[in-house]
């Protein structure tokens, strides 16, 4: 791999960032006249959807990601060595495959006052005959649109500090304050999260970049007037003659999330010095047996309301009239799957073709430059790959769509595998390295000496050895591009109906079973490319060997 | 001071493999017990088993006493017990003087100070208390490691291997360091090196699992004596 | 003077332009033979951007489109669109940068607002819509030659009629409120109603239908709006809202998301009364398991809102033969039919069944709406006001109500 290779795929993964900034700029103080007239700020702000959607958008982001924190951190400290402990590491990593939007439709239908868990307690144990009107979903505060990112969002921060859990030796740290006398809680707070917490802080900034400027999630869970500041700007961007407004709106939402990350170093310094000195105070703390068992307790509901909701979507898939109040549908049937396998298959194949040649492109890309990377031919870049995750999508989006409007480009398919693209390539690229630069040197090395040139010890030494770490990046690749809603939607022109543009356009018309039926299929893709990547490298070894 | 006592102390791994059973002893004040025995041997599992940080699914079934107290049921944090690993673990988000008071239990901040400071100099460790651990000797983070247990106050010693990660040059400094500390403590030692058990201690040979037959006679050992 | 003078060049040059260019499209096709669109049109692919939020109508366009595919030869892609203004914008945006040609749009489904603003822009291909071979069936009646009061001009071909309706489940619901005025006594004495917040088309609709039963000066709706004092003709309006809204599902502060929503939360108990612009929509809901068998429909007793939809051909559609073939084939006595049957769309018919030959008269006469559609010949229709009025009365109502 040479160092032109490294350089084609920089230039490929950068410059659309460049551009999507620029695309955003430009228009915002009316400097693109073809696509975008005027100032966009002035009529930003009078719009009075503004100020209550900029609200609504930082209430719910924050909340959703201080919550999925401590959740993150309570499930740590409770259940770390537990059984429960087991069981999430075990079943997170599938929930964390299935796409926001198919969960937040399966939470939806779970959580409403017609759902299924008040429909399961109806009428008999709450005396419902109809369902009750104390609360409805979405509802005005946000709070549904944050359980739905809460529920998805910390098993991301879960399983990213289980991960690092091993590099800061754990056990030993739990072995060696507990018998110098301190709590396990104690333990984690005084020994623990101080190494985890810098480890963790990517993470959580991504986490905290999505929620704060999430639009298919919000659209289907968050209040509609107003909505959050993203989906009220991709109105927007959809409205004839608003672009310079939304690239504004754009423009204000990443200052906004840029002013927030701030906000999070400053919050951590203040906390790093108060638990410093709190250190020293050699305070042993007490077990707190009943926060343990509500620790666990918590994590263990999330994680039923996310196994309920997926199951939910089943049931309603296979429904055929299921009213209130009862506590499963009354009439089943197999038609939704059945009868209209001729309508799914075109959006399926077209999700399908999107995300292969996008997981392919990525893996390809992410090889290539960790070749370069091995051979020193480029340098180390982790955190650069995750610039695309901490700018807000809209922002980004709106820019690459002014320039394709420009270019002609799009609507066309190839626009949209690009975009999906610089979506998918940091996981993979991150999730690779670590296997890529753990193998050790030696294989290489012994191949060399049996005379194999380096093409040869690439594809039949350090490929099939690393298979198993590949097959798995390739299943996060497949899933990222299974559940991209934005870039499909303003890319594409409409022209590539993806199971994700299909479930977010049709979901407030179309038929709750047909809704369901399309989650469903949108979750199964995922979790099938997670199956296929734990058997996958068996075949291929076997056939090796 | 009270005796560390150990009864009828049987450990089942999950595959079902004893790694000892009916094993008793009793290590006085002041005494030393060396539990010996090649890897895999369960030495290290008794220690943990002992401390109360025996990994879920070890099937353990036997008593620990500590003078009167039982401690069998308490969680780790309540035992009091001083525990030596192979490696130091000094904390590396704290300093050493950090490291210290963290092991150091009660007292105002002044009173707190000056036993940090004063067990540094006892230890000729003076002027090191704002220093980074990871700046240190490996005889220096040994001694900072062995001053943290006993400024916790521990009512007995468990020590792991303490010195086998030591250049052999340092080695005989520690014990001879951790042995002079240790005076008035039960302590256990593991080692599989018969050079680390002090002339004054009593031995136990642990035999691996798969050589040993499920009744082995180590029931009859008990090390009450002391010098 | 001089500014005049101006202006009036101005003028001058953009209707001689607009001259030249309608002139250069006829003579690609508007107004030659129809055998010949016919036969440009074989192999064309036709994206049709139209509304993809109804299985019912997504189902109606893919029996469409094999029809399309083994008569003419013509394929039909239905882009499937959450709301047909982002298409009006990228056509805005190709106008501007000219992307005359080779348009992503070959045929969309439009009216009201979009269609003034197309039309207005300049978005449109050109009258095509009185020289397709069906259009001679079509209905003589105002609502086909005016489109929210914006004279049609042939720029657009009529596809379906629509009037406000209401539906409930007359087992929990034994007289619904059927004026402005019952209906605020229903939500007061606990009756479960909710309409989707404008911008969304029922919603707005719903407000454009309290706004022509309360305010003093009908007359001022058919006007564009700049043209009448919108506050005094709308202040009766929003005392009334003001009163409803916190005897709403949501208490006025949660929205239903569109018609479709409020269908389901009806079935679900949520809701006493759904909104539907297909006066048809319960028969066919209520066949496919979505609604209970005692469902009925209804309009307020002083009429609802009502009107026609259209599809027409953008200025740079590639397929313009095949957009032909595809707008003329939706206004066949076949297509028509079935769309009118609710056990497919349901819609209502911009045919004069009295002009079909007998074939198609059966087919129109077969249709059984049961007792669960709107009765045939009750509900008034009354006209929507201009074009001009859905957007102010939209910013108005996102103005107070956007909490």
């Amino acid at each position: 791999m040479t160092r032109l290779t490294g350089a084609v795929i920089a230039l490929a993964f950068f410059t659309p960032l460049v551009f999507g900034i620029l695309g955003s700029v430009i228009p915002a103080f009316g400097l693109m006249p073809q696509i975008a007239a005027g100032n966009g700020f002035a009529e930003l702000f009078a719009d009075p959807r503004f100020l209550p959607s900029i609200w609504l958008s930082l209430k719910t982001g924050i909340i959703a990601t201080v919550i999925a924190l401590l959740l993150t951190i309570a499930t740590l400290v409770c259940a770390h060595g537990t059984r429960l402990w087991k069981f999430l590491i075990a079943s997170l990593p599938p929930l964390l495959a299935v796409p926001h939007a198919a969960l937040a439709v399966g939470l939806i239908f779970l959580i409403a006052p017609s759902g299924w868990l008040v429909r399961l307690i109806s009428p008999g144990l709450s005396g419902w005959s109809r369902p009750p009107t104390d609360w409805v979903i979405p509802d005005s505060g946000g709070w549904s649109l944050i359980l739905g990112l809460v529920i998805k969002e910390t098993p991301f921060l879960l399983l990213t500090a289980a991960a690092q859990l091993s590099t800061i030796k754990v056990d030993a740290a739990l072995r060696i304050g507990r018998t110098l006398g301190y709590a396990p809680a104690r333990c984690w707070s005084r020994l623990i999260l101080p190494l985890l917490y810098p480890r963790l802080r990517l993470t959580l900034l991504i986490v905290l970049a999505f929620n704060l400027s999430v639009v298919d999630v919000a659209i289907l869970l968050g209040p509609g007037n107003p909505p959050t500041f993203s989906v009220f700007l991709l109105s927007l961007v959809n409205d004839p003659g608003s672009r310079s407004v939304a690239s504004a709106g754009a423009l204000l939402l990443a200052l906004g999330v840029g002013l927030v990350y701030c906000c999070v170093f400053l919050i951590e310094r203040v906390i790093a010095s108060v638990a410093e000195s709190r250190r020293e105070s050699g305070h042993r703390g007490t077990a707190m047996k009943t926060f343990r068992t509500f620790g666990q307790s918590v994590i263990a509901s999330i994680q039923i309301i996310s196994i309920a909701s997926l199951v939910l979507l089943l049931v309603w898939s296979f429904t055929h009239r299921w009213r209130f109040p009862h506590s499963l549908p009354t009439e089943w049937t197999l038609n939704h799957w059945n009868g209209r396998s001729a309508e799914f298959a075109s959006p399926l194949l077209t999700t399908l073709g999107i995300a292969v040649v996008t997981l392919l492109l990525a893996i390809a890309a992410a090889v290539a430059w960790l070749e370069c990377e091995r051979r020193m031919r480029v340098p180390r870049i982790d955190w650069l790959w995750y610039v695309p995750l901490l700018i807000p999508q809209v922002t980004l989006l709106f820019g690459w769509q002014a320039i394709a409007l420009l270019t002609g480009a799009d609507g066309k398919w190839l626009t949209v595998v690009y975009s999906h693209w610089v979506y998918a390539l940091p996981y993979v690229v991150l999730l690779l390295a670590v296997a890529w630069r753990e193998l050790d040197p030696n294989w290489n090395n012994a191949a060399a000496v049996l005379g194999a040139g380096y093409w040869k010890v690439l594809f039949k030494v350090r490929i099939p050895l690393l298979i198993k770490p590949i097959c798995q990046a390739a299943a996060v690749a497949l899933a990222v591009s299974v559940a991209q809603y934005l870039p499909t939607l303003l890319l594409g022109a409409g022209r590539h109906q993806t199971l994700a543009i299909e479930l977010v356009t049709s979901f407030s018309g179309v038929d709750r079973r047909i809704i369901a039926t399309l989650a469903a299929l949108q979750s199964l893709l995922p979790l099938l490319a997670f199956c296929a990547a734990l058997w996958m490298p068996r075949m291929i070894n076997r056939h090796a060997a | 001071m009270n005796s560390l006592k150990i009864e009828r102390l049987s450990l089942t791994l999950p595959d079902g493999t004893a790694l000892c059973s009916d094993l008793s002893f009793s290590i006085n004040p002041g005494g030393v017990l060396a539990l010996m025995g090649p890897s895999g041997s369960g030495k290290s599992t008794i220690l943990s088993w002992i401390t109360g940080t025996l990994s879920p699914g070890i099937r353990a079934s036997g008593e620990v006493w500590l003078g009167n107290n039982r401690l069998t049921d308490l969680p780790a944090e309540k035992r009091q017990l001083g525990l030596m690993l192979q490696q130091d673990y000094l904390f590396p988000h704290m300093s050493v003087g950090q490291n210290l008071k963290f092991g150091l239990r009660g007292g105002n901040k002044q009173h707190r100070d000056k036993r940090v400071s004063e067990s540094l100099t006892e230890a000729g460790l003076q002027g090191m208390i704002n220093r980074d651990p990871i700046t240190l000797s490996g005889g220096q983070r040994a001694r900072v490691s062995l001053l943290r247990t006993l400024l916790s106050d521990p009512h007995a010693l468990l020590l792991d291997e303490p010195f086998s990660r030591l250049d052999v040059t340092l080695r005989e400094q520690i014990r001879n360091f951790t042995w002079n500390h240790a005076q008035h403590l039960p302590t256990l030692l593991v080692t599989h090196d018969k050079a680390d058990v002090p002339v004054h201690a009593e031995t136990v040979e642990l035999v691996p699992p798969q050589t040993i037959q499920p009744e082995i006679s180590l029931s009859t050992i008990d090390s009450t004596q002391s010098r | 003077m001089n500014l005049n003078l101006t202006q009036h060049f101005c003028a001058l040059t953009m209707i001689s332009t607009a001259t030249l260019f309608s002139i250069n499209a006829s003579a690609q096709q508007i107004g030659q033979p129809w055998a010949e669109t016919l036969e440009q049109a074989k192999g064309q692919t036709v994206y049709f951007n139209a509304w993809g939020g109804s299985d019912r109508i997504n189902g109606y366009l893919s029996w469409a489109g094999k029809h399309l595919e083994s008569e003419y030869g013509v394929t039909l892609e239905h882009v499937k669109i959450g709301d047909i203004a982002e298409v009006v914008s990228q056509l805005e945006a190709a106008k501007a940068v000219g992307r005359n040609k080779d348009g992503n749009v070959d045929l969309m489904w439009v009216n009201g607002e979009n269609f003034a603003n197309m039309k207005h822009n300049e978005l449109t291909w050109g009258s095509f819509a009185n020289t397709l071979p069906n259009a001679g069936l079509l209905q003589k009646s105002a609502s086909i030659t005016m489109d929210f009061s914006v004279p049609v001009e042939g720029l657009e071909s009529p596809w379906g009629g629509a009037q406000l309706v209401f539906i409930y489940d007359s087992e929990v619901l034994e007289t619904p409120p059927a004026s402005a005025a019952e209906l605020l006594e229903f939500v007061k004495a606990d009756g479960r109603f909710a309409y989707p917040a404008p911008p969304v088309f029922h919603g707005t609709t719903m407000v454009k239908q309290l706004l022509h039963e309360l305010t003093d000066d009908k007359t001022a709706l058919t006007k564009p709006v700049d043209q009448v004092d919108f506050d005094t003709v709308t202040a009766p309006l929003w005392s009334y809202l003001d009163e409803l809204h916190p005897h709403l599902w949501g208490k006025g502060k949660s929205w239903p998301a569109s018609a479709e929503n409020t269908r389901q939360m009806v079935d679900d108990g949520e809701l006493d009364i759904a909104l539907s612009f297909n006066p048809n929509e319960a028969s066919a809901a209520v066949r496919n398991g979505q609604l209970p068998d005692s469902t009925r429909t209804y309009t307020f007793t002083e009429g609802t809102i009502g009107n026609t939809h259209f599809v027409t051909i953008p200025f740079n559609a590639k397929a313009k033969a095949g957009a032909m073939v595809v707008a003329n084939f939706f206004i066949s006595a076949e297509a028509q039919a079935r769309k009118a049957n609710p056990e497919y769309w349901g819609d209502p018919t911009v045919l004069d069944i009295s002009l079909l030959d007998d074939e198609a008269k059966a087919q129109f006469a077969s249709i059984d709406l049961g007792p669960w559609a709107l009765p045939i010949g009750s509900g008034k229709t009354l006209p929507e006001p201009h074009a001009s009025w859905a957007e102010a009365l939209e910013q108005a109502w996102l103005k107070r109500y956007s909490n």
